[in-house]
């Protein structure tokens, strides 16, 4: 089942994809179609111990790549459907993840510091003018949020006052 | 005469069809996905509450009636379901107005953060399986996602007919009656996964409860009142996903404005006496059979206090007592099948 | 409105209802008024531009037909006066203003459809420019042609200039065939769309079942093959050779399923108000070969081509003088074959672009026209070869011949949803290398969105249409049936359930439009 519905606003929705109990979850009536897998091909995307992270990308080779995390492995079932999200805690970000396919992909990378930045160099805490200066001003602006989308990622800057205080990069539909 | 006869004949025989197939193709619920027989299971209840107790999966699986009525002798019943929204609560609350006014209404707020119906299959989860009121109606209309019709739930057929290809025994055994699959809307869970980490809680662009779901929490509270039925509002113990202070808030905001009590079990945790390490059956997202109990205890104690619930262990209606007695005795074999199974497959 | 929507049958049933209370004299009018409504709801931009072509075609119309009575008239008055040369004189300059006013009105009209259907075709395929956001108003390839085709027809003096625009109207626009055809005929049309129609229970039964058949095409067969279809085209890098080879014979599936279906429903639906459409098939995977296959699949289309295009400009006196010069200077053989040839090449080149604005309809359209070119001048070698081995007379000879018609055909289709033709060249290629084929056919089918049960329910359903098919060569499923009504309702209603049941509908399954609808 498509998470079509996670479309809306992105770093809230992400967060908020198991709050009520659950992703979307599999449909239990059987959807019939079964897409082709499409490389993301987005401008965003967040590197960390010189792996490339990309959204919708094969989580299994990232944490593999990546090592133990820091802070912990979580995972969160939903409710009635085997759909589970699964959250790598590192010492700087979290990967969230999810199941498509029987393989476990990559939802979403939240920054949860400072000590790192995007490939673009803004990191929280900065200004929002820095944001736009290095991300251009093609975003859309929902609830105090930037929002940079490029295929299937979007990177959100949460602003709050003038400063960033959250980044997430995460799939946009 | 023979011709208007043989095109009624014409007619009924393909609804009848219809019929048939719709009984055959929809799902059951019965072994699996047990969460879509709860809704419907209701009606074979006996309908005389006190307490009805709305909301989705933190309060069937994290409250238990059985429990409930050993302790305190109060009747309550569980009308939840997977994901189930405000509006869905409001019109279930509206639904089960039709057959009996309970002494109590309890709601679980999670929902409140959620603006949209997300899922489909949550939506018939919910809606399928109650019986056909105004109060259907426009839980359907409220909840309907870009694709679904209206149609399709007033035709289940429509919606099922694929699962043809899909059909077990199940579906031909259950085709007209499906077993009970919970004690009063509890869906028990023996499972033990303990917390041992918790994700962070990402900072939100925007904490506001929807509109609409204030409309509707206001409803809820508003078909109370004209019913002279206590609103507790109430937010299940769990440690994921996390509930933000800003939501709290809201809740305290609101319940003081109305007038309606709020209970915050989670931040209650050590009183009501849950461990992290025993009482959980997911990481700490809902409780198993041992938090749900003791979620109960503390629970039903509040509620007779406050609201001076009657105790029916000695009523003088003894088919009630005997009613719950059975119920429980059925509450507590399955709970210890479960319990030994779960020990033996260890 | 999707023909397979819950909401067009309302439509119709509302429709129905209307038509059958209402005065029988205002019959065509509720019909006019459900087409304004049907096209309404497609957009209303698209009415202008239909609008447009009904009021120049019916002027243009009324014109040319009272030109020629004026004509008819003033020569009969004038008829002691007047020398013959005089009298020639007077139908020509008649005749000439008469062509000018229907290349005007044709010029309009395929003006219109030209501009609106390939500004972005040739933007894209000779400039650099950015292609422009144009509206398609529903079904202009197909009204546009009918509407010409009535013209050419009143020019020719071949049918009656209609009075009344509303019933013009009508002809133009009746919205089940809107959509997909067929391309009909006024003089057959309007025998049945203006007269009086009293209720009668056979006919709403018997146009029910023939959209019921439709509808099992559409929904069972053509909408599930296009599920597993959409996976292998959608990835040439993974979906190739055996894969390429599945995926032309499920859209050989679909797009007669699909094609067909949808036009048993627009007859049956016609059929239900007593209006009597041209059929379009003729059994076409019958054909031996591909000549006789377009003679026989989309019969409106290919006839219209041949009576409004092939024939006159095979026949035109430039025609004429071209051949007459190259048989003079380049030889017998190239003279005598270049009407036909020249005819042939430029039919196909539209026709393929009819199709849709782009290069690899052209490219499709050209090699049909090539098969059967080439086809024609290998005819006398064949007739050669089988007077020495007589191999005609084998029985198994006509399969062996709708075997390969089949072939081509079906290879030559790989152009259509491969919009890329260097992609369907070489996926056509890929087919011949037998790298995948144990794979993919043990294993990989099951991987493009069918289940095994899908394919199951594929098999019966060709089967089903291949044995009806195979039925009717004798007569007409129906009327063999109409001897038999407890049998022909227990069929309809095993139809109706199975549509209901394995139908390609609702959530899981997302609908898809005729594929006819965009052209």
């Amino acid at each position: 089942m498509k998470r079509k519905s996670l479309v809306a606003v992105a770093v809230l929705s992400a967060s908020m994809m198991l709050a009520a109990c659950g992703n979307a979850g599999q449909n239990n009536a059987g959807s019939n179609a079964t897409q082709a897998v499409a490389q993301s091909n987005s401008k965003y995307y967040f590197t960390a111990k010189n792996t490339d992270l990309k959204i919708d990308g094969n989580l299994t080779e990232y944490t593999t790549a990546l090592g133990e995390p820091s802070g912990g492995y979580y995972e969160a079932k939903s409710c009635a459907f085997d759909g589970m999200d699964k959250f790598y805690t590192y010492d700087s970000f979290v990967l969230q993840g999810y199941q498509k396919d029987g393989q476990d992909r990559l939802y979403a990378i939240t920054l949860s510091d400072d000590s790192v930045k995007t490939k673009e160099g803004v990191r929280i805490g900065d200004k929002k003018d820095k944001v736009v200066s290095a991300y251009g001003n093609e975003y859309k602006e929902e609830n105090g949020q930037l929002i940079y989308t490029s295929e299937n990622t979007s990177l959100v800057f949460v602003i709050k006052g003038d400063t960033v205080e959250s980044i997430q990069y995460t799939m946009s539909n | 005469m023979k011709k208007i006869r043989n095109g009624i004949i014409a007619v009924v025989i393909p609804v009848i069809c219809l019929y048939l197939l719709q009984c055959l193709l929809t799902p059951k619920y019965a072994t699996d996905i047990k969460e879509g027989a709860m809704i419907a299971e209701y009606y074979n209840s006996n309908k005389n509450h006190d307490v009805l107790i709305l909301g989705d999966c933190e309060v069937y699986e994290n409250i238990s009636p059985a429990t409930m009525w050993e302790n305190n002798g109060i009747t309550s019943y569980i009308r939840g379901s997977a994901e189930q929204l405000i509006w869905q609560s409001y019109y279930l609350l509206e639904d089960t107005l039709r057959y009996e006014t309970p002494k109590v209404v309890v709601l679980n707020v999670l929902a409140m953060q959620q603006a949209e119906a997300k899922s489909e299959a949550y939506n018939r989860m919910t809606i399928d399986g109650m019986k056909w009121s105004k109060a259907k109606l426009h839980s359907i209309q409220e909840s309907m996602t870009e694709k679904e019709t209206l149609s399709s739930y007033i035709f289940p057929l429509l919606r099922y007919h694929s699962r043809w290809s899909d059909l077990s025994f199940e579906d031909v055994s259950y085709m007209w009656k499906t077993p009970n699959v919970t004690t009063n809307g509890y869906l028990m869970q023996t499972g033990v996964r303990p917390v041992t980490n918790l994700p962070k809680a990402v900072p939100l662009a925007n904490y506001q409860f929807s509109d609409r779901n204030y409309e509707y929490l206001n409803k809820i509270a508003q078909l109370c009142k004209e019913h002279h039925i206590e609103l507790v509002l109430i937010k299940a113990p769990s440690v994921f996903p996390h509930w933000y202070d800003e939501w709290e808030e809201q809740i305290q905001n609101f319940a003081k404005e109305q007038g309606v009590s709020y209970l915050n079990l989670a931040k209650a945790s050590e009183e009501i006496g849950i461990d992290y390490t025993q009482d959980t059956y997911d990481y700490g997202q809902h409780m198993n059979v041992f938090g749900a109990e003791k979620t109960s205890v503390y629970l039903a104690d509040i509620l007779q206090n406050r609201y001076n619930l009657q105790d029916h262990r000695n009523d003088e209606n003894k088919q009630l007592i005997e009613q719950w007695n059975r119920l429980t005795a059925d509450y507590h074999m399955e709970r210890q099948d479960k319990l030994s199974q779960a020990e033996s497959g260890k | 409105m999707l023909f397979t929507s819950f909401y067009f049958l309302v439509f119709v049933l509302i429709t129905l209802f209307v038509y059958y209370i209402v005065q029988k004299r205002f019959q065509w009018i509720v019909l006019l008024c459900a087409n304004i409504y049907f096209y309404a709801y497609a957009g209303l931009g698209g009415i202008l531009f239909i609008a447009a072509t009904i009021c120049t075609t019916y002027i243009g119309a009324r014109y040319i037909d009272a030109d020629k009575q004026k004509t008819k008239q003033y020569l009969a008055q004038e008829k002691e006066q007047l020398t013959k040369e005089e009298k020639k004189a007077y139908k020509t300059k008649a005749q000439s203003r008469q062509k000018r006013c229907l290349a005007t009105v044709l010029l309009i009209n395929f003006g219109i459809l030209a501009v609106l259907k390939y500004t972005n075709f040739i933007i894209l395929s000779f400039t650099t420019f950015q292609t422009v956001d144009l509206i398609l108003p529903m079904g202009i390839s197909f009204y546009t042609f009918q509407s010409m085709g009535y013209l050419i027809d009143v020019y020719r003096g071949k049918a009656d200039a209609e009075q009344n625009v509303f019933r013009f109207a009508l002809f133009v626009s009746f919205f089940p065939q809107l959509v997909q055809g067929p391309i009909n005929r006024w003089n057959d049309l309007k025998e049945t769309m203006f007269v009086e129609h009293a209720f009668e229970w056979n006919r709403i039964r018997s146009g029910a079942e023939r959209m019921l058949w439709g509808y099992f095409k559409k929904m069972v067969i053509a909408d599930r093959a296009s599920i597993a279809l959409a996976t292998i085209t959608g990835d040439t890098s993974t979906y190739y050779g055996a894969y390429a080879f599945v995926g032309m014979l499920l859209y050989a599936v679909e797009l007669y399923a699909d094609f067909t279906g949808g036009i048993d429903v627009t007859i049956g639906v016609a059929e239900l108000f007593g209006i009597r459409l041209a059929e379009n098939f003729h059994r076409p995977f019958f054909s031996k070969n591909i000549a006789e296959y377009w003679r026989r699949w989309h019969i409106t289309l290919c006839a219209w081509f041949k009576d409004y295009l092939f024939y006159p400009l095979s026949m035109s006196k430039w025609m004429n003088k071209t051949s007459k010069v190259l048989k003079k200077r380049v030889g017998k053989a190239v003279g005598s074959r270049f009407p036909v040839y020249f005819s042939s090449l430029t039919v196909w080149f539209v026709t393929g672009i009819w199709h849709g604005a782009s290069w690899n309809f052209v490219v499709w359209g050209l090699l049909n026209s090539m098969v059967m070119l080439l086809s024609q001048e290998f005819k006398p070698l064949y007739e050669k070869t089988n007077h020495k081995l007589h191999y005609r007379n084998i029985p198994c000879y006509k399969v062996f011949e709708i075997l390969r018609t089949t072939a081509i055909v079906c290879v030559l289709q790989m152009l259509d949803y491969y919009r890329n033709i260097a992609e369907a060249f070489k996926m056509m290629a890929s087919m011949f290398f037998p790298g995948n084929y144990a794979n993919v056919l043990t294993d990989g089918i099951f991987h493009l969105g069918l289940t095994m049960a899908d394919y199951f329910v594929l098999l019966m359903g060709i089967i089903i249409i291949w044995c009806v098919s195979m039925l009717q060569r004798k007569q007409a499923i129906r009327k063999r049936l109409s001897t038999k009504p407890y049998l022909r309702y227990v069929i309809f209603m095993l139809l109706f359930l199975a549509i209901v049941v394995f139908g390609t509908y609702g959530i899981g399954y997302e609908s898809s439009q005729f594929i006819y609808n965009q052209f």
